[in-house]
């Protein structure tokens, strides 16, 4: 069987992809009483929406590329995640091996972990303490093994090991929407615990209240210190009392400091709309349910406590100003008077409790004003919206990522449950960056597939591409923003390279892929007969490259598995076309935005072509000029030649014989050996020459054999010259020899390539060096070749 | 793709076996026989594979060595002597799913199992054969056999036998078909290890000759090379074992082979003054009968009667 994109070229920039299992259904022709144009009509309608004819598409159809893929439980994840209490989170295999090989002689128990990791993935559902899960699902595996008394004693006892090796606290994290919240909530909350506020505090405190206690004593011994410093001079240094408002100051900054320690503010305060409001948050976290204002309620939340930690920060300002005797009335008193949030430092807002506002991109959406509030201002709260419409026919969808990085500001990500290790990484990302952090987090987890395979597709198919905006990390384009874990960023598509049947076959993971996994899209899909190809019919990645009027006359479709591997076509409606050019747009768009395939660059470097091939063509027709009119010159004088000569042998004239055509051709027939083409007044020149030599007959070097050359087109490229010496013959673009430098090698090599030429191309002409020995022999045996 | 790792799947037999689990009664051969050595060796293979223990043959014929069957927790066949090629090809044949071992000496293979072992090297099924060549019929108490060396003595030829000993390796490499032929000595099983292992990863008919010490009725034969590393010759290649350092740092003699190369491989395992150890020949293009053999195996009474009509039914009379 054959198909349109079956390729037998050598594939470049396309990823291999074991397609093992699959192959081309036999091709039993078309079902009775269908012909061709029938089933391509109806294909058509089908395309156009026409709701008389529906799809035909078998329920266990999935893309070709996830065949292998069909079975999820089979399949090894980030999932779960380890929660480890420092913060660090890792993938379930990543923690085995890390903590097997701190147990000694655990061959039984190491070689089933993989058994206890399919176990444990099988079992979790929710967040989960991670040594009773892992405990109960090794359990499990042994009981199932059933395993000999030794090694079954082994098992069990290193297990138990591995189990109390598992620090406390540390819990697992399936892959379904808890992920994100769960992620960040705990690295967020982890971060917070560096935080030494408290202890800052207290001392500072602590510093103030003995500084301030030292003055009732000095004033107590009745002496008084200006006067004692007037008496010893002013070079002897001494303390002198603070003046009143000093001290009242002081007073005051520790009242505030102390009104601050009686407040018992969480670290973290995690801001729940109606739609997160089941989440579990972190022990140490307090929750504040929003309703259906969250970000509003974000807002507020933290302008609270900016404006609780202001009178802190302020109070702490004032402290250390005042130890290191600094503080400058009219310069301080003002601004920390009006200290607020606006004042904070860096440093400050990273001393303050966390607010971290979790919901769905809906919630954003119908908040879209405080949400704008929040992403262009100061207060760097953390935004965690869920969205779990990946494959939608939304037209119309609003990218609150993309919305996010307008706002330049903030920083702003779309990850996804599916790609854990960014997802981390924005996280930490978000929280070095001490602005306003929005992360969207694909997490649709209904899937029967899975969230895991699910997310993927989308990020495969760019129906949600992952991105990262990050104003830290500089002034420009190129640094704040990035696609990095897409797939395949520099193509339209991802791209993959396999073999079905022997044939080599080209297969992309388009939005169509992902979108045919919905179940409710699947009625976009109609399955063709086995065997039907035509010209009409083209893959959908290249169909979508077509222009609308283009697309018009051919119908685009895709490769998808059944359940035993045969793969068929399946023609696309328009309704999921219309999508895949939308996300193509959006695509595209973040592509230029992180410099690929950027279209001011693409413009610039075809002007400069323009403006090369224009010069160049100028240049080429100059040249053309000059070569016509020097032919036209050597053509005319030639023939002057030709005529004056037969009318001397005609007429019996002197200066006997001379070969017109010799005489007249010889610098167009011999090329020079550099290159350049002998002027008439040059060929006139040849001519006095041979005559001379008549009278002078001593050797000038080459003598009457000419100059060597190569007649190019009847090389076939043997190698045999460049055997010989490779610095005087070389190829030509069209890899047929010529003679780059004859006077590289010597004449004997030219000699001797000449003889080895099973062409005979090669034309040694005379010898350069009159001084090379054997030049008799030499040239008797390049006469051969004249 | 889709976020995975090389080692994404978890498609895992809900069993697991220990060395444990293929080991069968405690073997009877005679302490210090070398024979314990390969046995344990190949019971590691079969736990480091996990081998399924009932997909499982080890085939043997008569012999000292081809007790082996009744040590391997498998499926087993003590054959007749001579007999275990035929057998395994049997075996082999409509059960090409099986894992297949063979046992045998050279009694048992050089000698009255000669004309299968040639035919069972050219069938080229894809199996492993052992060779455990101690250089004696010694479960009948020491009577030459075809490797025995030229003077050994023994009850058949107390004054030392006279003729030169048979090349089990040489005679295999000469053999139309041959795929892998290689020769380890039972007293270094890092190499043995790898050697077996490599023989059971090589898809066809893999023939390991193995220089095995008796204790009891041939033990000068391989004495002075246990004890003499140089008598040993270590063969290696980029393309040939992949040994550990522990396994041949001994070993100063050593010689550089490509195991694609036939007629070195012959020169190589042709020595007699050193004992050369490793990768004599592979070749993995050679074509494997069971493949041929097997066709139609899960074909039911009914599918090859349609078959049969349908051929009948081109025929007009």
């Amino acid at each position: 069987m054959s198909s349109p994109d079956v390729i037998d070229h050598e594939m470049e920039e396309t990823q291999l992809i074991d397609l093992e299992g699959l192959h081309f259904p036999p091709d039993e022709g078309l079902p009775s009483g269908h012909t061709l144009p029938d089933v391509l009509r109806d294909a058509r309608r089908f395309h156009a929406g026409d709701p008389s004819v529906v799809s035909s598409m078998s329920t266990d159809l999935l893309p070709a590329v996830m065949h292998t893929l069909r079975r999820p439980e089979l399949i090894r994840t980030d999932y779960p995640l380890v929660l480890l209490p420092c913060g660090k989170v890792q993938p379930l295999v990543e923690f085995f091996i890390e903590i097997i090989a701190k147990i000694e002689n655990s061959k039984v128990l190491s070689d089933n972990l993989v058994r206890v990791e399919r176990q444990v993935r099988e079992g979790l559902k929710t967040v989960a303490d991670a040594a009773k899960v892992i405990g109960s699902a090794g359990s499990k595996v042994g009981d199932m093994l059933a395993l000999n008394e030794k090694a079954d004693h082994d098992f069990r006892t290193k297990g138990a090991e591995l189990v109390q090796s598992i620090p406390k606290g540390t819990i697992l994290v399936p892959c379904t929407s808890v992920a994100g919240p769960a992620v960040a909530l705990h690295i967020i909350e982890a971060q917070t615990r560096g935080n030494h506020l408290r202890d800052s505090v207290i001392k500072m405190r602590d510093a103030l209240k003995s500084m301030n206690s030292r003055e009732p004593a000095v004033e107590a011994s009745g002496i008084d210190s200006s006067k004692l410093q007037t008496v010893l001079g002013k070079t002897t240094s001494g303390s002198v009392p603070m003046d009143e408002s000093r001290t009242k100051r002081v007073k005051a900054t520790i009242k505030t400091i102390e009104a601050w320690l009686t407040n018992s503010d969480s670290p973290l305060y995690v801001v729940t709309s109606s739609f997160a409001d089941d989440i579990s948050v972190p022990h140490s976290a307090t929750k504040v349910k929003a309703g259906d204002s969250l970000c509003n309620k974000a807002i507020e939340t933290f302008d609270e406590l900016a404006q609780r930690y202001a009178q802190l920060f302020g109070a702490m300002r004032t402290a250390r100003l005042e130890l290191a005797n600094a503080y400058e009335s009219p310069r301080h008193d003002h601004l920390l008077e009006n200290f607020c949030r606006k004042c904070f430092s860096d440093a400050e807002f990273d001393l303050m409790p966390k607010v971290v506002a979790v919901g769905s991109v809906q919630d954003g959406l119908a908040n879209m004003a405080s949400l704008s509030t929040i992403l262009r201002s100061a207060r760097p709260v953390t935004l965690l919206l869920l969205g779990d419409d990946l494959a939608t026919l939304d037209h119309e969808r609003i990218e609150l990522a993309y919305l996010a990085v307008a706002h330049r500001k903030c920083f702003a990500t779309q990850v996804s449950i599916a790609h854990p290790s960014h997802l981390v990484d924005s996280i930490k990302s978000g929280i070095d960056s001490v602005r306003p952090t929005l992360h969207t987090i694909a997490s649709e987890d209904t899937h029967p597939l899975g969230a895991w395979l699910e997310g993927n597709a989308a990020i495969e198919g760019r129906a949600c591409p992952l991105l990262r905006y990050d104003p830290s990390q500089g002034l420009t384009w190129a640094e704040r923003f990035d696609l990095v874990d897409n797939p395949q960023t520099e193509h339209d598509w991802p791209i993959w390279t396999g073999e079905i049947d022997n044939q080599k076959l080209e297969l992309s993971f388009t939005f169509a892929h992902c979108a045919m996994l919905t179940t409710n899209l699947q009625q976009y899909f109609m399955q063709l007969p086995d065997g039907v190809t035509s010209s009409d019919l083209l893959p959908i990645e290249q169909w979508l490259h077509l222009s609308l009027d283009e697309s018009a006359t051919v119908l685009p479709y895709l490769w998808a598995a059944d359940a035993d591997g045969a793969i068929h076509k399946l023609v696309v409606a328009r309704v999921v076309t219309d999508v895949c050019r939308e996300r193509l747009d959006y695509w595209n768009t973040l592509q230029e935005l992180a410099g690929i395939d950027n279209s001011y660059v693409e413009q610039a470097i075809q002007e400069e072509r323009e403006i090369l091939d224009t010069a160049f063509a100028t240049e080429r027709e100059t040249l053309a000029s000059k070569h016509a009119t020097e032919i036209e010159s050597l053509r005319t004088t030639a023939s002057q030649v030709a005529m004056q000569q037969l009318a001397e042998v005609l007429l019996g004239g002197g200066g006997g014989f001379v070969n017109p055509l010799v005489s007249a051709s010889a610098p167009t027939i011999a090329p020079v050996a550099n290159g350049t083409i002998a002027t008439p007044t040059e060929a006139g020149e040849e001519v006095a020459t041979e005559e001379s030599a008549t009278t002078e007959p001593e050797d000038t070097g080459s003598g009457d054999l000419g100059e060597a050359w190569i007649d190019s087109p009847l090389c076939t490229t043997c190698n045999d010259c460049m055997d010989v010496n490779a610095q005087v013959f070389v190829y030509n673009e069209d890899k047929q020899a010529y003679i780059k430098d004859a006077s590289a090698g010597t004449y004997e090599e030219m000699v001797r390539a000449a003889e080895a030429c099973p062409a005979r191309c090669i034309h040694p002409g005379g010898p350069l060096n009159p001084s090379e020995p054997n030049l008799d022999e030499l040239k008797k045996r390049a006469a051969d070749f004249i | 793709m889709f976020g995975l790792k090389q080692d994404w799947s978890l498609d895992v037999l809900p069993r697991y076996f220990t060395l444990d689990d293929y080991e069968s009664s405690v073997p009877r051969w005679c302490a210090g026989c070398g024979d314990h050595g390969i046995l344990t060796t190949v019971q590691r293979i079969c736990r480091d594979k996990q081998l399924l223990p009932e997909k499982t043959v080890c085939v043997s014929g008569i012999g000292c060595s081809s007790r082996f069957p009744h040590y391997m927790s498998t499926y087993g066949f003590h054959g007749l002597h001579g007999r275990a090629f035929p057998v395994a090809c049997g075996i082999k044949s409509r059960r090409p799913d099986l894992d297949v071992w063979v046992a045998t000496g050279d009694g048992d293979c050089c000698s009255i199992g000669a004309g299968h072992w040639v035919h069972a090297v050219r069938y080229n099924m894809d199996m492993v054969a052992i060779l455990f060549d101690n250089n004696v019929y010694a479960l009948t108490k020491k009577q030459s056999s075809p490797t025995s060396q030229i003077g050994q003595s023994t009850n058949t030829h107390p004054k030392g036998a006279p003729l030169p000993p048979l090349n089990p390796s040489t005679t295999t490499l000469s053999i139309t078909n041959c795929s892998f032929v290689a020769q380890t000595v039972d007293w270094n099983p890092v190499h043995m290890h790898e050697t077996l292992k490599a023989a059971h990863e090589h898809k066809g008919f893999s023939f390991v000759r193995i220089f095995q010490r008796c204790p009891v009725f041939s033990e000068e034969c391989f004495a002075e090379a246990q004890t003499d590393p140089d008598l040993v010759q270590l063969v290696e290649h980029d393309n040939g074992l992949q040994v550990s350092e522990s396994g041949t740092r001994i070993y100063k003699n050593r010689r550089t082979h490509d195991p694609s190369d036939l007629v070195q491989a012959m020169a190589v395992s042709n020595q007699t003054d050193v004992l050369p150890i490793g990768l004599l020949y592979q070749n993995e293009t050679m074509p494997i009968y069971n493949e041929y053999s097997s066709v139609g195996i899960n074909s039911t009474p009914e599918d090859k009667i349609n078959a049969l009509n349908h051929q009948l039914d081109r025929f007009a009379i």
